[in-house]
């Protein structure tokens, strides 16, 4: 079989007769000489012909409508419920009965005045429970670097730029963007638990390393779970890193850019920089997550760049840099950025961009290269 | 004959405001209009050995749980083609759905209205539309259905892509790779040489017209 007749074979499958005329009539040349294809030309009418014959039938039952409705309707058969939860009531039913008859009875330690208490003997609540919710004003902080944020016996630290949202029941940081480390001693009995906006970890005796993709365990050993309480590694131990997988959650709310950003990929390889552009800053209104809009705003810079304007883009690659430092869409812009002010000869500000990726990221993917273009041009 | 259909789309929009405000005769009247052209369209989809009410039943039984997501962006007959094709790939994935085609190959007699129905198509015919369903059933599911959906509905790749769920790209590497197992075996088949015999030279002018819409 030859590519032709696969050529027009196809056509012969394209039921609805999209290609235009002229590949059509070289198509029907094509059939008028090839008896294989003459042949697959008959076999797919019959197999149409006979398909819509036999799809030809009396109507379908009547009610059948109905019975569908009904059926989807239908109440489900109520099921027990587990063990589990029959346990959580009862233990929470008891408690609730407890602390009502022994400490916030109404009329007693309640409406009494905080003199009429006894130093000596503290209410029995704040006994019972651990150290009530204080607010946490540093979550929504200014980010600074390397802040040592002690929390209970737990020690809390930025590496580079961190970004903090309001934590959750059950959850004693909720990191949105960045990377914290997390030292809990030995000693302390109680996990502290970080929440990224994919997963959780739990940190007792322990430290690691946490951002929004990734965990690396320092000393001891922590535990990940997904956002529902399911476990996903039970045990992390000493030197080992885990990485959140590729998949996003189904969930995301920055589903609906992918179109606007193929198209403006699109844009940008057709060297339509303003077209792409508009696109990208379209996509930036969105609610995005972090590491998109960090790629988002990269693609700006590359516009820029491709629209010829380098001076814009290396700026925009300097605020792609500072915004995101700790992932690598940050270390790739401060690197482009770098390179770009070489490249417009701005030395000083090449050199200062180069120093910062140095010192930033020691271990960075360009450090070779970075060295070597501070030694050709030195101050 | 537009009148009619834009008629019926009227009918549709009715029906969906009907529905979404809670009007559960309404969901019954809008499926029962379209149930018959459904059912056309699952029969096709299946071919011969399977009952299509099943098959019907299932699909509006999963658009009853599908309508709160239903957006209109897309006419009523058009998405529940989608559901249907979804219900046929769930359908074509089925464990036991070997063992109901061994009954049907054993030739026992069947009771059902199913067996009135295919009674309308000559019985040379059903045979060999059940032969080329047979070579289909060997087939991956995916690409047995965009297969299907392609050559016999007359969608075109880009509707069969969305219907199924897939990239374009791979929706033609599917029917590429459906349509060369099913031709050679087809050519190596006894019965379904007959239906590449010769026909007069400008039978692949005529067009034909058809499908779900």
């Amino acid at each position: 079989m030859t590519n032709e007749c696969e050529v027009t074979q196809s056509w012969i499958d394209d039921f609805s007769g999209t290609l235009p005329m002229k590949a059509q009539s070289s198509q029907q040349r094509h059939v008028a000489t090839c008896d294989e294809c003459q042949q697959y030309w008959r076999f797919v009418q019959s197999f149409r012909d006979l398909s819509f014959a036999y799809g030809e039938a009396p109507p379908p039952r009547p009610n059948v409508a109905k019975v569908a409705v009904d059926a989807a309707f239908a109440p489900r058969p109520s099921q027990p419920l587990p063990w589990r939860t029959m346990g959580a009531l009862s233990v929470a039913a008891a408690a609730s009965l407890f602390l009502y008859a022994f400490v916030s009875r109404p009329g007693k330690s309640n409406d009494a005045s905080p003199a009429a208490l006894s130093p000596s003997k503290p209410p029995l609540l704040s006994r019972l429970t651990a150290a009530p919710p204080v607010a946490l004003p540093w979550v929504h902080a200014a980010p600074d670097a390397e802040t040592g944020m002690a929390m209970g016996g737990t020690q809390v630290k930025r590496v580079g730029e961190a970004h903090f949202g309001k934590p959750r029941r059950g959850v004693d940081l909720a990191l949105e963007d960045g990377r914290v480390q997390i030292s809990a001693p030995p000693g302390d009995a109680r996990k502290y638990v970080v929440q990224t906006r994919f997963f959780r970890v739990e940190v007792l005796g322990a430290r690691a390393l946490v951002d929004s993709q990734s965990v690396v365990v320092q000393e001891g050993q922590v535990r990940i779970l997904s956002l529902a309480g399911r476990v996903l590694v039970p045990s992390l131990r000493r030197g080992q890193r885990w990485m959140l997988p590729d998949v996003a959650p189904a969930t995301s709310p920055t589903a609906g850019y992918a179109d606007l950003l193929a198209q403006a990929r699109q844009k940008m390889a057709q060297g339509e920089s303003a077209s792409a552009s508009a696109l990208a800053k379209r996509i930036l209104q969105q609610t995005l997550e972090p590491n998109v809009r960090a790629e988002v705003e990269t693609l700006l810079a590359e516009c820029h760049q491709i629209g010829g304007d380098l001076s814009a883009a290396a700026r925009q690659y300097e605020l792609v840099a500072a915004k995101y430092v700790a992932t690598r869409a940050g270390e790739n812009a401060l690197f482009a950025a770098a390179k770009l002010w070489q490249s417009l000869a701005a030395d000083e500000r090449a050199q200062s961009s180069l120093r910062l990726y140095l010192q930033r990221y020691p271990h960075g993917l360009f450090r070779a290269d970075a060295e070597r273009r501070l030694r050709a041009n030195p101050e | 004959m537009q009148s009619v259909a834009s008629s019926k789309v009227a009918d549709d929009s009715a029906l969906v405001a009907a529905c979404r405000a809670g009007d559960r005769v309404a969901l019954e009247r809008m499926f029962s209009m379209h149930s018959p052209q459904l059912s056309r369209f699952l029969r096709r989809l299946v071919g011969p050995g399977t009952d299509a009410d099943d098959l019907l039943q299932n699909t509006l039984i999963a658009a009853v749980k599908a309508f709160p997501a239903y957006r209109g962006e897309s006419t009523v007959a058009r998405w529940l083609c989608g559901i249907a094709a979804a219900v046929v790939r769930d359908h074509f994935r089925r464990p036991d759905r070997r063992r109901i085609v061994a009954l049907d190959e054993a030739g026992l007699e069947k009771q059902s209205s199913e067996a009135w129905r295919e009674s309308q198509l000559a019985a040379e015919d059903r045979q060999q539309l059940s032969r080329i369903h047979d070579l289909l059933n060997r087939i991956d599911a995916d690409k047995r259905l965009a297969f299907v959906l392609h050559v016999v509905e007359g969608h075109s790749i880009d509707e069969v892509a969305v219907m199924t769920g897939t990239s374009t790209s791979a929706t033609k590497s599917r029917i590429f790779w459906a349509r060369k197992f099913l031709f050679e075996r087809a050519r190596r088949d006894p019965e379904l040489r007959a239906l590449m015999k010769p026909l007069p030279d400008t039978a692949w002018e005529q067009g034909k017209s058809g499908g779900c819409g």
